[in-house]
């Protein structure tokens, strides 16, 4: 029945916003990768007689929650590598010879700087600045703003609930009435093939993604933690050059630390 | 919606240790030992590569690991790639 348009029989379906693409453009049997039932749409099964599951052929909810869960996946990954970033270079991590715990991050990786300051008395005096490095960079943080999916795919089985199944569930909620009593059915199905004009076939599988990734706003935790790393920078008095100037006088030390 | 204006809270800019005044950072001038000056009130602060080479040696390696991204940025976008059939 390959390109039997239109006929109902295949029960391919257009899951989220999909393309309004249903019929059977796919080729029916074995034109979808094999899986041998393209002729879908068969009534539930008796209980205990169900098939064996096919390759490829998944629950409708496997199918379209996969590519969520890719995507819950992905921004979890993105928040590891932000963790590890702020780790590898924010922190000097554990001292050498001492055993690290897990968490232990160390010290704020610092930047060291010099500038000359001139005092109330008119002296002049050399004061170390520390910055803390996570200060300077910019914090990679990405999340996936918006997530188009397009699914097409293609139903090829439908299963009831098995009986045993829908009568444990009748006699847990014996209140329930109405549709909730029906036995749920479970669709099998496959990712189908878009028909191209013009091709009896086409080439393209069906699951589209358009993602599109922002820089993250910043976690609470993160800007806690950077404005702990400004509030870091600090500036101390540098103790005065090993050999003095033969003309003493013009440099003082200083004993407070803050300046 | 305007871009935000930089400020010292903004990764590469701190607050002038003298003026306080937003002072940047830039990472090249900083790898390379350039002063930092404040255009605000003239600070200048310079580098201790001595005391800062892990510090600096992390730097580094970000600098080097980000510059294809940062040329990317900066050169103009060209049109996207049209898909073979």
């Amino acid at each position: 029945m390959a390109g039997d348009n239109g006929n109902g029989n295949d029960g391919q379906v257009t899951a989220a916003g999909g393309n309004g693409n249903g019929n059977g453009g796919n080729g029916g049997n074995g034109g979808n990768g094999g899986n041998g039932a393209g002729d879908g749409g068969a009534g539930p099964r008796a209980s205990g007689d169900l098939p064996e599951p096919q390759s490829g052929v998944l629950s409708l909810s496997q199918l379209i929650g996969a590519p969520i869960h890719a995507l819950v996946d992905a921004e979890a990954q993105s928040a590891m590598a932000t963790a590890r970033f702020v780790r590898a270079v924010g922190f000097t991590g554990p001292k050498e010879g001492e055993p690290g715990s897990m968490g232990d991050l160390g010290d704020l990786q610092m930047a060291r700087f010099t500038r000359r300051r001139r005092n109330a008395d008119g002296t002049e005096e050399d004061v170390e600045v520390q910055i803390p490095l996570l200060s300077m960079l910019p914090i990679p943080a990405l999340q996936i703003k918006d997530a188009e999916l397009d699914y097409t795919v293609k139903i090829v089985q439908t299963e009831a609930l098995p009986q045993r199944q829908a009568e444990v569930n009748q006699l847990i909620k014996p209140q329930d009435a109405g549709p909730l009593r029906e036995p749920p059915a479970t669709l099998r199905a496959t990712f189908a093939r878009e028909p191209r004009a013009g091709d009896r076939r086409s080439v393209d599988m069906l699951v589209k993604m358009k993602l599109r990734i922002e820089q993250a706003d910043m976690p609470s935790g993160l800007a806690q933690l950077l404005a702990l790393a400004s509030e870091t920078t600090r500036q101390t008095p540098l103790p005065p050059p090993e050999t003095p100037p033969a003309r003493s006088g013009n440099r003082k030390r200083r004993s407070r630390n803050n300046g | 919606m305007a871009e935000p204006q930089p400020d010292a809270t903004t990764p590469g800019r701190i607050p002038c240790p003298d003026c306080g005044q937003t002072l940047a950072l830039p990472i090249a001038a900083v790898l390379s030992g350039q002063p930092i000056v404040c255009a605000a009130c003239g600070l200048e602060l310079q580098v201790k590569r001595e005391d800062s080479a892990e510090a600096l040696a992390a730097l580094g390696r970000w600098y080097e690991e980000t510059a294809p991204a940062r040329a990317a940025a900066a050169a103009p976008q060209s049109e996207p790639r049209r898909r073979r059939r």
